[in-house]
């Protein structure tokens, strides 16, 4: 490969990631004020109307005021760790859609095989969004450890708990569908869904649907498990931040979020395919945008309707409702690969056998 | 349906693992069962481990026919020799449980006791069955871990925690080098395989032998690490002394027989292109071993240190048995580890009976003036000393001999000079306990808790040393039977 | 070409991050220096084509262990220079195991046995090989035996743990979650005749 070959294919790359990254952080700003109105409409009440036609501006209202708020770092901090957490918090929920297929494109005939639409077509996609995820609660704990207040620590701890609490239920929930898509390649994953809703991993996989919807809600801190972020435990991990630093927490928050609305169309609702085949004709990343759009507003709605649970409550639902789900559906999905008979009715979902 | 397979092919001669299976299916259920058993007879879930003991016992009667069978795509092996240390290891785990019946009565989570003693002894079994690298290192994790655990069991007593600590450390640390010495053998051999290595080890040319020995040293440390030989025997005192004495017995006996089965293995199937570098390493740590041991044996005010030190004196010995190689070194080795499962355990099992209200029983002076209370206690406590000792015509004495003759016959005459010296050192400490038995009053009251088990595991100890010190042949027979085909 | 670069790079951050978790004076750096430290060996796992390790390396080590490791850490409150005054006196003892190995090292490196040639080298597969696949194989069929003790390993692991610090409290309150849902309107309210 010659040196030119190199800039070119280094260009393309850089294209491809500020293609994937701009989008993602305008609608992370765009989601706040999606979810102000809508939580707005839901209670009955106004929501930001004011700052530009139907309240449009008010996000970039909003950025320009934190990035213009004094940033301030505690005397006794970690200075360090202290900066660094917001950037670590932030970088993998960034990483994690570098392996995200946003469907497939021929570029309107141009190329004569369909290309699909990632930065990075891995063969262990699944595998890697869990990993860099994963990696999130670095943040949360570099946060909670550098502020040097016991209010931080504590609600670093208690953030840490629940994230990695239900990050294993999420993990185990992802099981199943490995086991059906036999592939831990996301591409693969969901073309195995190919055909139309009674495809998708969602009926065979409901309960593990929810195990992955609802933990990956508690998994980012969202309401009813935000008590990261709850006033009345003093804030958690982030409250000695302020400005950007903290717009950045809740940047990564958002980003998150998105991904796991992503993830879940990907894994279960049959990623870019239409819910009929006669809808095919419409572009996939319309599906799959379109799919995610409903859970982001799902999430939201959970936001306006439920109550927060208690830190007992939480970790019951986690390791005594949900890990148990999770291992049984594994059992029960195993059973049925390997039973003659019921296996005739599980390869209906395993178009690779 | 027709395109529904099995999805591996199943694998061959899996009959050969029964001993194991049973134990690891009735051990977990026995987790189970051990959650509906009142908290006030958690005894039942020891005899149920006790059973469970039996079984594999009798089930490993059923598959030993007396051929080597390797199964599980060769990643175990069963031939007399496994079967014969699998055997002393089930009558040790047993022998370890009866002693804890009563000992562990006060603790929480009684049940999970036995259950984790069960966990160490399929790890042993493992252990000995194990024919390459893989197995040997989850069979010593397996019965590491659930050790580390039993070790430190006294959760409220400082010294058990202590103990369990220092045991986890210095242990996790010497895994870790066996890994890295198992790395090098992988390295230049590309197998895990105690015979591939030792056929690819012939085959290389000498210099890359070089290559080889960084990794022998390690796996050598690791493993000397499991044996307590010096000078990694450092952890062995402490552990030996903060454990529940139930586990430190079984500790002192057990593992080592495992420990030093799967010293065999290595020694003789992958070794032999080596032989000359491992003789001389091991007779260095020997030499130590020996030393270290039955000398600071006598500093010891502390029963459970004492015998301790006398286990890592024992150990130097059983060592002498792998230097001499095959045939009748590895013999007298499995001899000596047979009679030293009983004489040891059964001076530990006195030591459980020592053990009264408020006092532990450990100290040498709590054995002051024993033999005017319980003269029973006392006689077999004595000849299970005086066998340890290495007086003749006790069980200890053939043990020593075994070995002894063996070095002799392999050419190592000094280090058996060497021995026999340490002998005569070490006979001095196991004496002055007798002293103290019969010679001094007693200082505090003797009452003892009563359990006919106990008891009758006392005696039957104490009679084996002299039946066996009597009439030896039989179990040297069956050792030599055993170690056909070894190296 | 590119590939030794790579090589160079990832081994020599590794090697750099290794010696940053020793001589760390705090020991919050020292773990996220650990976590460089496999990031850098997850590098050397893709270059050797094993993604699957490589991405199980972060999630179980980088996503996992280290996070336990911050925990403990948080909760203790650690001096570090305390902790090295001891240094200093463990020096020759230490040094000496150091150099020893060192040398040791050194001849086994030059014996030829792991010298260019002597092992076959791998060749790079295209995607159409997937070693995630190969590797599920081979756990469940040849090496079946080991897959299975590291599960009885696990468990013990579990139960030891379990076993060490579960302590039954007396004076702790349960919620009866079930029986709480399955209350009536009969059993708590009840009409008062003024």
């Amino acid at each position: 490969m010659s040196g030119l070959d190199m800039a070119a294919q280094a260009g393309i790359w850089a294209l491809e990631i500020l293609a994937i990254a701009v989008p993602v952080a305008l609608s992370v700003a765009y989601i706040t004020y999606v979810e102000r109105r809508v939580i707005g409409w839901i209670q009955v009440r106004k929501g930001c109307n004011r700052v530009g036609p139907a309240g449009l501006l008010q996000p970039l209202a909003d950025g320009l005021k934190l990035f213009l708020k004094e940033t301030t770092i505690p005397a006794a901090a970690n200075k360090l760790l202290f900066v660094a957490a917001p950037v670590i918090s932030l970088t993998p929920a960034l990483l994690a859609y570098a392996v995200v297929p946003f469907g497939e494109t021929s570029l309107f005939g141009l190329w004569d095989k369909p290309h699909v639409m990632a930065i990075s077509h891995l063969n262990v996609g699944l595998l890697y969004v869990m990993a860099i995820s994963s990696m999130s609660i670095y943040g949360v704990l570099m946060a909670g450890w550098a502020s040097n207040s016991k209010y931080a620590l504590m609600g670093s701890i208690r953030s840490t708990c629940q994230m990695i609490s239900y990050e294993i239920s999420m993990g185990f929930a992802l099981v199943p569908v490995m086991m059906l898509a036999g592939s831990l390649d996301l591409v693969e994953i969901v073309k195995a869904q190919q055909g139309g809703l009674l495809h998708w991993y969602m009926i065979p996989l409901f309960p593990m649907l929810l195990v992955y919807f609802i933990s990956g809600c508690a998994e980012v801190g969202r309401t009813p498990f935000d008590l990261i972020e709850t006033e009345e435990l003093v804030a958690g991990y982030h409250v000695e931040y302020s400005g950007m630093w903290f717009a950045t927490f809740s940047l990564a928050e958002y980003a998150a979020m998105i991904m796991i609305a992503l993830m879940t169309s990907i894994l279960f609702l049959g990623g870019w395919y239409a819910p009929i085949p006669a809808l095919d004709f419409i572009p996939g990343t319309v599906w799959l945008l379109g799919k995610t759009a409903f859970l982001v507003f799902l999430f939201i709605w959970m936001r306006a309707t439920f109550p927060r649970y208690r830190y007992d409550q939480m970790m019951r639902l986690g390791w005594k409702v949900f890990l148990p789900w999770t291992l049984v559906w594994i059992a029960v999905v195993g059973i049925c690969i390997y039973t003659p008979g019921l296996s005739a009715v599980i390869n209906f979902w395993m178009p690779w056998r | 349906m027709a395109n529904v397979t099995f999805p591996f092919p199943f694998p061959e001669h899996l009959s050969a693992l029964l001993p194991e299976i049973l134990v690891a299916v009735l051990a977990m259920a026995l987790l189970i069962v051990d959650l509906f058993v009142p908290k006030e007879r958690k005894a039942l879930t020891g005899y149920l481990s006790l059973a469970t003991i039996l079984v594999a016992g009798v089930a490993l009667m059923q598959v030993a026919d007396g051929t080597s069978v390797t199964a599980f795509y060769g990643f175990f092996t069963l031939d007399p020799f496994a079967v014969f240390s699998k055997l002393l290891i089930l009558a040790g785990t047993a022998i370890a449980i009866i002693m804890s019946l009563d000992y562990i009565r006060s603790e929480e989570n009684v049940g999970e006791y036995f259950v984790l003693m069960l966990f160490a002894m399929l790890g042993m079994m493992l252990l000995v069955s194990a024919n390459n690298f893989v197995t040997m290192y989850l069979g010593i994790e397996l019965m590491a871990l659930s050790i580390y655990v039993l070790v430190g069991y006294q959760r409220d007593t400082l010294r058990s925690n202590e103990a369990a600590l220092k045991y986890f450390i210095l242990g996790s640390l010497s895994s870790g080098m066996l890994l890295y010495g198992i790395t090098f053998f992988y390295g230049v051999t590309s197998s895990l395989d105690f015979k591939q290595i030792g056929e690819a080890l012939a085959a290389a040319p000498s210099s890359e032998h070089t290559a080889v020995l960084l990794g022998l040293v390690f796996i050598i440390a690791g493993l000397a690490f499991k044996v307590s030989m010096a000078p990694f025997h450092m952890w062995t005192p402490d552990a030996y002394e903060g454990a529940p004495t139930p586990i430190t017995a079984f500790m002192s006996a057990a593992p080592k027989v495992a420990g030093f089965v799967v010293f065999v293995r290595i020694v003789a199937d992958a070794l032999p292109a080596l032989e000359h570098e491992t003789v001389m390493i091991l007779s260095g740590m020997a030499v130590l071993t020996m030393a270290v041991g039955n000398l600071a044996a006598i500093a010891q005010r502390n029963i459970k240190r004492m015998l301790a030190y006398s286990t890592i004196g024992h150990v130097g010995f059983v060592t002498l048995g792998l230097i001499a190689g095959s045939g009748s070194g590895y013999a007298g080795m499995l001899v000596y580890l047979a009679i030293y499962l009983f004489m040891g355990m059964g001076a530990f099992a006195v030591i459980v009976l020592m053990r009264r209200e408020g006092i532990q029983g450990e100290l040498l002076d709590d054995f002051a003036g024993l033999a005017k209370v319980r003269p029973g206690y006392a006689l077999a406590m004595g000849l299970l000393l005086f066998s340890l000792a290495g007086i003749p015509f006790l069980g200890g004495f053939w043990a020593k001999y075994a070995v002894f003759i063996a070095a002799v016959q392999a050419g190592h005459v000094y280090l058996v000079i060497y021995a026999l010296l340490f002998s005569v050192v070490g006979a001095f400490y196991y004496i002055r306990v007798v002293k103290y038995m019969y010679f001094d009053e007693a200082r505090v009251p003797f009452d003892f808790s009563e359990n006919r088990l106990m008891q009758a595991t006392v005696a039957l100890t104490a009679m084996a040393v002299v039946v066996l010190g009597i009439y030896p042949d039989p179990l040297m027979e069956l050792c030599r039977q055993a170690v056909i085909g070894i190296g | 070409m590119l590939e030794t670069a790579f090589f160079y790079m990832f081994g020599g951050l590794a090697v750099l991050a290794a010696t940053g978790v020793v001589l760390a004076r705090n020991t919050m750096y020292s773990v996220m220096w650990l976590i460089f430290c496999f990031f850098n060996a997850a590098g050397l796992f893709f270059m050797l084509d094993a993604e699957f390790l490589g991405i199980i390396l972060i999630l179980i080590y980088v996503g996992a262990v280290m996070v336990l490791f911050i925990f403990v850490i948080m909760m203790l409150e650690i001096n570090t220079a305390v902790l090295r005054e001891g240094f200093l006196q463990y020096l020759p003892t230490g040094g000496l195991v150091a150099l020893v190995l060192l040398i040791e090292f050194v001849a086994a490196s030059r014996s030829g046995a792991f010298s260019q040639g002597a092992k076959a080298t791998a060749e790079h597969f295209g995607r159409e090989v997937n070693n995630t696949v190969e590797i599920g194989k081979l756990l469940y069929t040849k090496y079946l035996l080991g897959f299975e003790v590291a599960a009885v390993i696990l468990l013990v692991a579990l139960v030891g743990a379990i076993v060490l610090t579960l302590r039954a409290r007396k004076d702790a309150k349960y919620q009866n979650i079930s029986a709480q849902v399955r209350v009536r309107k009969e059993d708590r309210v009840r009409k008062v005749r003024l």
